[in-house]
């Protein structure tokens, strides 16, 4: 088949989708630091939530205004 | 070896003490993969200084790769990365943690018992001819875009804002139509299916599947005739059996045990 089944751990990024945040949590024992991964997600939020995300949508349809 | 916490990979049904053979731990040490038994059940563990394990490509694949190795024998309940039981925590108390939800995790490995967890994401292939699309398809976004172009940018600010929001509503109205079609083919071979959060602008779907492992091919044969009528739109991202992350969720609070 043109698509391959594989295993997650051929891919980081599929295994990435599912370590870190689902599972069974014991409380109160050592666990992953996350840091370096909230950097990320504020750094999502970020571009979401910014005007630059609707206007690079525009820009995506093709709007182009002259340059002030 | 005071020092050594025990680093949780994953919770099965086992009565007594084994090692996992062919498989290397957390912190590529010359330790062993061990059960930890107690009332039918096991903690899947190893040796390990206690630490944050930072979530790096050699961490992360490790213990994935302990899972899928234990996951050849026993069904089991995916521990999430990085859970390190500090050197205080004896034997008696790592069982202690088995006992005091003996119940709810038998009945968890029972649900799970016969089933696999299939994983597929799929992704536009060409992004341009996507918003090409959302153009032909929404005329009020290219009348929008046809009276700003042009313009002095500072002019067309809000406009602009406006109709980048009109194209992302598109955009996601286009993404679940798709994703739904998607899901119609799959999702009654599945027992259960879970939708997770899509990243970036290409993703459509993002999904895990639990299904008997007697209809696996069946499921595959829907993939594959997927990709075969799809192909060409959508790139397809099919793993599996992969540990059940997505139809465990539980937390076990140590300090009230």
């Amino acid at each position: 088949m043109a698509v391959e089944k594989s295993m997650a751990s051929a891919s980081l990024a599929e295994v990435v989708d599912r370590i870190l945040d689902k599972g069974v949590v014991v409380d109160a024992w050592v666990r992953v630091s996350l840091v370096g991964i909230e950097i990320l997600a504020i750094e999502a939020r970020a571009v979401v939530s910014g005007v630059d995300t609707f206007l690079k949508y525009a820009e995506a349809v093709g709007l182009t205004a002259a340059a002030a | 070896m005071d020092s050594q916490g025990k680093y949780l990979y994953c919770i099965i049904r086992c009565p007594h003490e084994r090692t996992f053979d062919s498989v290397t731990p957390m912190g590529n040490m010359p330790v062993p993969v061990f059960t930890v038994p107690h009332d039918g059940l096991s903690l899947v563990v190893s040796d390990s200084p206690v630490q944050q394990y930072e979530t790096t490509r050699a961490h992360m694949m490790a213990h994935e790769r302990v899972l899928e190795r234990v996951m050849k024998e026993h069904s089991l309940l995916p521990v999430r990365f990085g859970t390190v039981a500090d050197p205080g925590v004896t034997i008696q108390g790592l069982q202690k943690l088995l006992q005091t939800r003996v119940q709810e995790f038998h009945q968890l490995l029972a649900d799970i018992d016969g089933k696999a967890e299939l994983g597929l994401k799929a992704l536009w292939q060409d992004e341009k001819a996507i918003f090409s699309e959302v153009l032909a398809e929404n005329p009020s976004i290219r009348r929008l875009r046809d009276s700003l172009a042009g313009r002095p940018a500072q002019a067309v600010r809000y406009e602009g804002i406006r109709l980048g929001q009109m194209v992302k509503d598109a955009l996601e109205r286009k993404r679940k139509g798709e994703a739904a079609h998607i899901l119609a083919q799959v999702q009654p071979i599945a027992v259960r299916t879970r939708e997770n959060v899509v990243v970036g602008d290409r993703m459509v779907l993002n999904a895990a599947f639990l299904v008997e492992t007697t209809r696996e091919g069946e499921f595959d044969q829907a993939v594959r005739r997927l990709e075969q009528g799809l192909g060409q739109r959508l790139a397809f991202k099919y793993v599996g059996p992969v540990p059940p992350y997505n139809f465990v969720n539980i937390v076990v609070n140590w300090e009230r045990l």
